[in-house]
């Protein structure tokens, strides 16, 4: 009797598992499962690094095509699929990864990983396919927003070439082959580009299961880095109102990245319907902060702004953008980032420089946006 | 015994409408206040957009500092809806008092300050239209100066005492919410409304904006209480919410025309309206091809099957009660995204619309009774008495 209740008693006992797991898998692919028993629903993501094919001239706009091509899911029906079981999927091309998100019920990780599966693989594509294709894609650019316009163009500005408008070149674009596009969902899919992440109320070790062998069909591949994007200040302009100033951001878990990002949310602060972007890049990247109103005060306020005086809510505002992005009813979505990126960027690191920033650091960030080192687009009246 | 029972209707009628929702765990405190307009002219429009942005500048005890200091640097949010106005933020939730005083402030005494209305004149001023504010809530704005008199005539006429929904999402009781909103707002005095309110009606907008052209199919306007809404609003997810939508499929999918069309419930004063809309680059056949798109809608809709129905509701459930930013109820110029501070928005709006909390479980059960016949007839009914306002790109 006391061995049967010891037992039973042993049975009981909840197995701690911890808040999350990553795991690399042989062929190089990674999969992290994120347990948050809070949340409403399951979110999957699934990050495509840009490391083996990245955007240049000659490419510029087939990622995005591609990614428009394998959303649809091999036979076209994927979104039905999804939308009838209360899931949705979005996907994004951005410049060091394309970004497919699903957001489905609780329990619904076998939906997901067979959704995972479609997008892994793609279908036939005809010409009249990619010609349609070219046709919506010219219809997402018409529709660009003011903002990433000017993004665009700080980019352009600052890296040349290799900080290419992910969106694409539409003549590139229209011109692409079906070849062309199989080829490139060849080497995109491979290993050490895969990074799937799982968030939700799941158990570690099933959900880790259920991605591995979902992921284990990609082959694995010997990737070189990308070199790093190297930066440089410079004046431009773009055919929509507004203004940009951007500064350099080098990684993620750099002191200078946490300054600056702080900065630039102070001056936003500062500047009624201003936006700042950041995509965290282990290359280098940029942080901006604009304004779109026909007549900006973006410069001139920037000349007169005193650092002090934004010290305290640049640095709040930026804790509080890490720490919605680490939140228990977060998606992983930075934490997925960074891993696609390098295995040591973590968003941890980034809220323990903003707690160590010195208003030194603060001030030499502020004056980045203010001097010459930064890269400055100005839209039209 | 019969005058007393009409004072006690009369004083529950005048009662201010206080929504709480329980989130013991939030370490924020989420605020919300939502008015309804009253029915302005464009002149008083335009008085009440500048009265609107000039808020978020402070009241006369709050300033721009406190409020960045209080709200962790996050401040306040003034929006000016198709239908009302509100103001939300956040404050950690050992703030509550403070919130309350901050949040009463600013409909009592809000300071309209030379400096900020200057400020507010000349940012909507230089605002840009977006192709989506044209189509949908156009506000053309030629004020060229004003006062603080002039704001208060108009800002009054919004906000009074018994006005204003207030709704409140973190850890506090409704105790405690009830009796820090009457301490706080025992004293608010409001103007009389004028008796000649300005009448000037809003022109409608000249062009779209570079490059991008619209078309919006709006349906019949219905009373937000009608009980319809339950089938109309999955009629507007089955038409045009995600991408097995009606209009993605034809419009997006099969011609390749557009690539965003979404389906809208718009809020208007006398309830809501369906609305579709398409936004696409400018071009020469935007009207012929707006045409067939209604047809080949019309068609579709005729056409749905269970599948779509469990489609839609599928979308719904989604959108509802998983905060997946999507779908056709709006706030503001967003889809509903989730977070404390649009759960305190949506309860108080919603309250404040349709006089029911709002409740997405309940609202998804409705629409989980509409059958395939009435699905397909409420899409016929929004064809059926359809405006197409067509707003070429420049």
């Amino acid at each position: 009797m006391l061995s049967l209740l010891a037992c039973t008693i042993a049975l009981q006992v909840p197995i701690i598992q911890p808040p999350r797991l990553r795991t690399i898998l042989p062929n190089g692919a990674i999969v992290l499962v994120q347990k948050e028993p809070t949340v409403k629903g399951l979110v999957m993501q699934l990050f495509v690094s840009a490391q083996t094919a990245p955007d240049s001239p000659k490419t510029s706009g087939l990622r995005h095509l591609m990614e428009h091509f394998i959303a649809k899911g091999r036979t076209g029906t994927l979104d039905k699929r999804l939308e009838t079981n209360g899931a949705f999927l979005t996907a994004e091309t951005l410049r060091d990864m394309i970004v497919f998100t699903l957001k489905l019920r609780p329990a619904d990780l076998k939906l997901g990983m067979s959704a995972v599966a479609d997008i892994m693989q793609m279908g036939e594509i005809k010409p009249e396919d990619i010609a349609k294709e070219t046709q919506i894609i010219r219809e997402e650019q018409a529709l660009e927003q003011p903002s990433s316009i000017l993004a665009a163009e700080a980019w352009k500005l600052a890296f040349g070439d290799s900080g290419i408008d992910p969106e694409g070149d539409p003549d590139v674009i229209g011109s692409a082959t079906a070849e062309q596009l199989r080829l490139l969902h060849r080497s995109s899919f491979v290993g050490p580009n895969l990074v799937l992440v799982v968030s939700g109320n799941v158990d570690l070790d099933e959900a880790t299961q259920a991605a591995a062998a979902t992921l284990t069909t990609v082959p694995p591949a010997k990737i070189s880095p990308l070199p790093l994007r190297i930066g440089k200040a410079g004046t431009g302009s773009a055919d929509v109102s507004g203004e940009a100033r951007a500064v350099t951001a080098p990684n993620f878990n750099s002191e200078l990245t946490s300054a600056r990002l702080a900065a630039a949310f102070g001056i936003a602060s500062e500047i009624p319907d201003s936006f700042v972007t950041y995509t965290p890049s282990e290359r280098g990247g940029l942080i901006i902060v604009g304004e779109t109103s026909d007549s900006t005060t973006l410069d001139k306020r920037l000349s007169k702004m005193d650092p002090a005086t934004i010290f305290a809510t640049g640095r709040s505002l930026a804790r509080q953008w890490v720490k919605q992005q680490i939140a228990p009813d977060s998606d992983g979505y930075l934490r997925g980032m960074l891993i696609a990126q390098s295995s040591g960027l973590r968003p941890e690191t980034m809220l323990d420089n903003l707690n160590r920033m010195t208003v030194e650091d603060f001030n030499a960030a502020v004056a980045e946006f203010q001097g010459r080192n930064a890269v400055a687009v100005i839209g039209h009246d | 015994m019969i005058s007393l029972l009409c004072g006690l209707a009369l004083a529950q009628a005048d009662a201010p409408k206080l929504v709480k929702i329980d989130e013991p765990a939030d370490a924020d405190i989420a605020f919300a206040l939502v008015a309804p307009l009253p029915k302005l002219g464009a002149q008083d429009m335009q008085l009440l957009e500048c009265a609107v942005s000039s808020l978020q500048d402070g009241s006369e005890v709050y300033t721009g500092r406190t409020i960045r200091d209080l709200t962790d640097g996050r401040g306040v949010k003034c929006e000016l809806l198709p239908d009302a106005v509100l103001i939300s933020f956040q404050v950690p939730k050992e703030s509550f008092s403070s919130g309350v005083a901050m949040l009463s402030s600013f409909v009592e005494q809000p300071s309209f300050r030379k400096e900020s209305i200057q400020k507010a004149i000349a940012a909507l001023t230089a605002r840009p239209p977006t192709y989506w504010s044209l189509a949908m809530h156009p506000l053309p704005f030629d004020l060229k100066s004003t006062s603080r008199d002039e704001l208060m005539t108009v800002f009054q006429r919004v906000f009074k005492p018994t006005s204003v929904t207030v709704a409140c999402v973190g850890d506090v009781s409704k105790e405690n919410l009830n009796q820090a909103w009457a301490t706080k707002t025992a004293n608010w005095k409001t103007l009389p409304d004028p008796r000649f309110p300005d009448d000037s009606v809003l022109a409608p907008p000249a062009g779209g904006v570079a490059g991008v052209s619209t078309a919006a199919f709006r349906g019949a306007e219905f009373s937000a209480t009608d009980s319809s809404l339950p089938a109309r609003l999955l009629a507007l997810y089955a038409l045009g919410s995600g991408k097995g939508s009606s209009l993605f499929r034809i419009s997006r999918d099969e011609h390749g025309w557009s690539y965003q069309q979404d389906s809208y419930l718009w809020p208007t004063a006398s309830g809501f309206q369906p609305v579709l809309l398409v936004a696409c680059r400018a071009n020469p056949d935007l009207s012929k091809r707006m045409a067939q798109l209604q047809q080949e809608l019309n068609a579709d809709a005729d056409a749905w099957t269970e599948e779509d129905r469990a489609r839609a509701l599928g979308m719904a459930e989604a959108t509802l009660l998983r905060d997946v930013p999507f779908g056709p109820i709006l706030l503001g110029d967003h889809p509903l995204q989730g977070g404390q501070d649009e759960r305190a928005c949506i309860s108080a709006y919603w309250q404040m619309k349709t006089g029911a909390s709002w409740n997405p479980a309940h609202l998804l059960e409705s629409m989980k009774s509409v059958d395939l016949p009435a699905l397909k007839a409420a899409a016929q009914e929004i064809f059926a008495h359809s405006t197409l306002d067509l707003l070429p790109g420049k």
